[in-house]
């Protein structure tokens, strides 16, 4: 209905109201106007009345008249009757007639003049009968003659005449009153009349078109109730439509999918009834049957039942009376909701919260404690009784207890994941007021009861005083480190002047024991010239020792200068330096295809002298020595390798071979400083490579490398 | 050693250890080089020696030594900072200079030839391989090389 119609439909009562208030004045105007027309009428009556009396009257006096008269002519006696009954009626008559007119004070002054005639002329007649009998008819002659009756006797016709002409001029006055007052009550009437006709097709007007609204409305209504039972059906939650005696009116199509039942055998059937029974269930009862009268409606009533094809079901059953104005009938709704996977789910949740590593609180935005699990009531000491509904503050110390509640506030407006004030410090509080160090990690989710934030919080005292301990171990180790770096350059630079210094009196010896040895040979005796030879193979060997520490720790103090190298090339230049030593010995070399390599080519140089060198010394017992070099690959790596068939070592020894000054063989058997592996593994190291060695005693070794800065530049040379 | 320059020295040799001069001057002497040789023992009096100054004051730059024997490790001014001043210094930087040193330190032989060293040569511990050395150098350098032409020089 639009506002207009509704505002026209408003003018229907009032146009009723008039027309009644219209009618209600017909009715008082037609009454009163019947109140007139029967005052009218009494007059009207009253009048006639007058008129009458007026001629019984006058009857009587003409029956006095006669009556007297006859009885005077003729002595009957007859005559008598009818005068003496109107001479005893008169006086009646006159009081009659002064009552009727009582309110007419002029006809009473004209009954006053008419009352000593009448009483006259009845006199005159009695003395004229009277006279009659005593005299007889003689007496009656003159009686007649002398006509003083007749006289009277008109003079008593002419005043009733006067009267009864008053009361008809009386009745034709009135009469003109009723006459006008009527046709004003006409005109009345029929201003009225058309009054209430406009206003009654006023009304019918108005009611139609508010019929029409009306018929609209229904439409309306009719829509929107097909509407809403569309909505029913469509809602997932199943619904159910009970009667006051719980018996099922109606459900909708998420009831009947949900519980696989049938529209037949659900409708009309009593609640208690449906399924095997399923929801006869004994909480539901007073719920249904005294809650819901009193209260209209409950909420979240958890039930958990076997649902027959379905199995066991965890629903949530809300019930609301609903008033059906139509019928006046009550009929309950029952919404059902299953929660059985949200219960599983909460129970998943929960099993989670519980195995997690890390204590857990959940809590809401107000900072009450929803949540904790094992962790956290192990953590804290205390039981989750005391802890839900508790606010979060309750865990932390005293002293920032304030300022936490401003961080939550903060949190709250602005929730995201993140650590709980990073890099500060947080401390808990247990309930035995024990402080300890914690790291809280906070995530916000969103739940049906609206944001929550869940905190993980970790111990971390121990992992504190760790990484003190670690951090004091770092900086003693960096101070050792440092300390060992300026021990090394020391050691270096102490070797660098050493060997250089050492080198000058080696030189020195070995110059003047071989100027002693050339010029004064002569004079020396046998014993004397070999001990010269000792003395310069000391010093040789101890110039050798230096050179080899000098080039160890040279290595170990130069940078490396890296480029594509062939080692190949490398590796028959090394055995070109040692054409000296192999000199009338039987070698066979066999130098397989080997790669390019990026490398520090003096220091690799250096790599292949001592290993070719080391090969060719261990196999001079051979009859034949062979010295091979190749390269293999083994797990992904390019390695090479410089065996020989040499005197080998047992492998028990491996572990110290490439230390500096170790030595695994006799000097008298095979001489050596000990310093050329070391100064090898340094080279490789340097390289970021490895190095290592397979020897069998007597069976020939294998040194092999790579070399971890390229060795897999392939190729060959 | 003494202002005597009635003969002209053509080797100057620059070593501050005595057993060295003995040795190197024996190694000399044996290959018939060291008839005029001079030894400065410290890098100052090698200076003054090349640059005809103080005690050497009376030498002239019209007779420049032949070679220069420089040791790297000297008293007062170290080798390398007198093969500078000679190579940088037109009236000296003709004279061919071999670095004779016990080191074979990578950065010596570097800066010795950046600074213009014309040879560099690792005193050998054994003194048979020294004096064989000394042979080559003062062949190459005394005998087989033709110097830069010099008023001095025949």
């Amino acid at each position: 209905m639009t506002l207009l119609e509704i505002q026209k439909s408003k003018l229907i009562f009032p146009s009723f109201a008039l027309a009644v208030l219209v009618l209600l004045l017909a009715g008082l105007g037609a009454y009163r106007q019947n109140g007139r027309n029967v005052a009218a009428e009494q007059w009207v009556q009253h009048t006639y009345k007058v008129l009458g009396e007026l001629n019984t009257t006058l009857s009587s006096m003409q029956d006095v008249e006669t009556g007297s008269r006859g009885y005077v002519l003729t002595g009957e006696k007859s005559y008598l009757e009818p005068f003496n009954n109107a001479v005893r009626l008169i006086p009646q008559e006159i009081q009659h007639l002064r009552q009727l007119t009582a309110d007419n004070p002029e006809q009473q002054r004209r009954l006053d003049a008419l009352e000593p005639l009448i009483s006259l002329r009845v006199r005159t007649a009695d003395a004229d009968i009277v006279a009659r009998r005593i005299h007889g008819p003689s007496a009656a002659e003159q009686t007649l003659s002398e006509g003083p009756g007749k006289r009277s006797m008109d003079a008593i016709r002419g005043a009733i005449a006067k009267m009864a002409a008053a009361e008809n001029q009386l009745l034709q006055l009135r009469s003109d009153e009723l006459r006008a007052s009527n046709a004003q009550t006409l005109a009345f009437f029929m201003v009225l009349v058309v009054l209430l006709v406009g206003l009654l097709t006023a009304v019918l007007f108005l009611m139609r078109r508010n019929a029409a609204a009306l018929q609209r409305e229904l439409e309306l209504t009719e829509k929107a109730r097909a509407y809403a039972e569309n909505i029913v059906d469509t809602v997932r939650q199943p619904l159910l439509v009970l009667d006051a005696e719980l018996r099922v009116q109606s459900a909708n199509l998420s009831f009947y999918r949900i519980f696989q039942v049938t529209p037949q055998g659900t409708e009309g059937k009593p609640l208690y009834e449906l399924g095997n029974g399923q929801w006869d269930i004994p909480a539901l009862r007073p719920l249904l049957a005294e809650i819901l009268p009193q209260h209209t409606s409950f909420q979240d009533f958890e039930v958990e039942e076997d649902v027959p094809g379905i199995g066991r079901r965890t629903m949530l059953l809300s019930a609301r009376k609903l008033f059906r104005v139509g019928n006046n009938t009550e009929s309950i709704l029952l919404a059902i909701e299953d929660i059985t996977e949200h219960k599983k789910a909460e129970a998943t949740f929960r099993g989670l919260l519980e195995a997690a590593p890390d204590a857990m609180v959940i809590v809401n935005q107000q900072g009450d404690i929803v949540l904790v699990n094992a962790q956290l009531e192990k953590l804290f000491g205390y039981g989750r009784e005391d802890l839900i509904g508790r606010k979060i503050e309750i865990l932390v110390p005293e002293r920032f207890r304030q300022k936490h509640v401003q961080h939550r506030a903060d949190f709250s407006v602005h929730p995201h994941l993140r650590e709980m004030e990073v890099g500060l410090e947080l401390y808990g509080l247990s309930k035995d007021n024990r402080e300890f160090s914690i790291d809280v990690r906070l995530s916000p989710f969103e739940t049906a009861e609206g944001t929550l934030i869940s905190g993980a919080i970790r111990d971390i005292t121990e992992s504190k005083r760790a990484e003190a301990q670690l951090q004091q171990l770092n900086a003693e180790l960096k101070e050792r480190a440092l300390a060992l770096e300026s021990a090394n350059h020391e050691l270096e630079a102490f070797t660098y002047s050493v060997s250089h210094d050492l080198r000058a009196p080696l030189r020195h010896m070995d110059g003047f024991s071989k100027i002693l040895e050339e010029e004064f040979a002569p004079q020396l005796p046998a014993e004397g010239q070999r001990m010269i030879g000792r003395i310069r193979a000391g010093a040789r060997q101890a110039g050798e020792l230096v050179d080899d520490l000098l080039s160890l720790s040279r290595v170990g103090r130069t940078e490396l200068k890296l480029e594509i190298v062939g080692l190949k090339g490398v590796v028959e230049g090394a055995i070109r330096n040692l054409k000296e030593e192999a000199q009338g010995r039987e070698i066979e070399w066999r130098v397989g295809e080997l790669p390019f390599v990026e490398c520090d080519a003096g220091l690799i140089q250096q790599v292949f002298a001592n290993l070719l060198s080391n090969a060719l010394k261990f196999t001079r017992p051979r009859a034949k020595a062979v010295i091979e070099v190749g390269t293999r690959k083994q797990d992904g790596q390019t390695l090479v390798f410089v065996r020989d068939n040499g005197v080998g070592f047992s492998m028990k020894y491996a572990d110290k071979l490439f230390g500096v000054f170790q030595r695994l063989h006799r000097p008298e058997d095979f001489e050596g400083t000990g310093v050329g592996l070391a100064t090898v593994q340094r080279i490789v190291h340097k390289h970021g490579g490895r190095v290592w060695a397979e020897a069998e005693l007597d069976k020939g070794a294998m040194f092999s490398f790579t070399l971890g800065c390229g060795l897999g530049v392939e190729g060959a040379v | 050693m003494t202002a005597d320059f009635t003969r002209e020295a053509e080797i100057l040799l620059v070593e501050d250890n005595p057993d060295d001069v003995e040795l190197t001057l024996h190694a000399l002497r044996s290959e018939n080089l060291c008839n005029n040789t001079h030894v400065a023992r410290d890098g100052e009096e090698a200076m003054d020696f090349l640059f005809c100054r103080g005690a050497y004051a009376n030498r002239s730059f019209d007779h420049p030594v032949h070679l220069v024997l420089l040791d790297l490790k000297l008293p007062k001014v170290d080798g390398l900072e007198v093969l500078r001043a000679l190579k940088s210094d037109t009236r000296t930087r003709r004279i061919p200079v071999i670095i004779l040193t016990s080191s074979r330190e990578e950065s010596d032989l570097v800066r010795s030839y950046d600074l213009g060293a014309n040879s560099y040569a690792q005193k050998p511990v054994d003194f048979g391989e020294f004096r064989d050395a000394i042979r080559h150098l003062g062949l190459y350098w005394l005998v087989v090389n033709i110097p830069p032409p010099s008023k001095g020089w025949i």
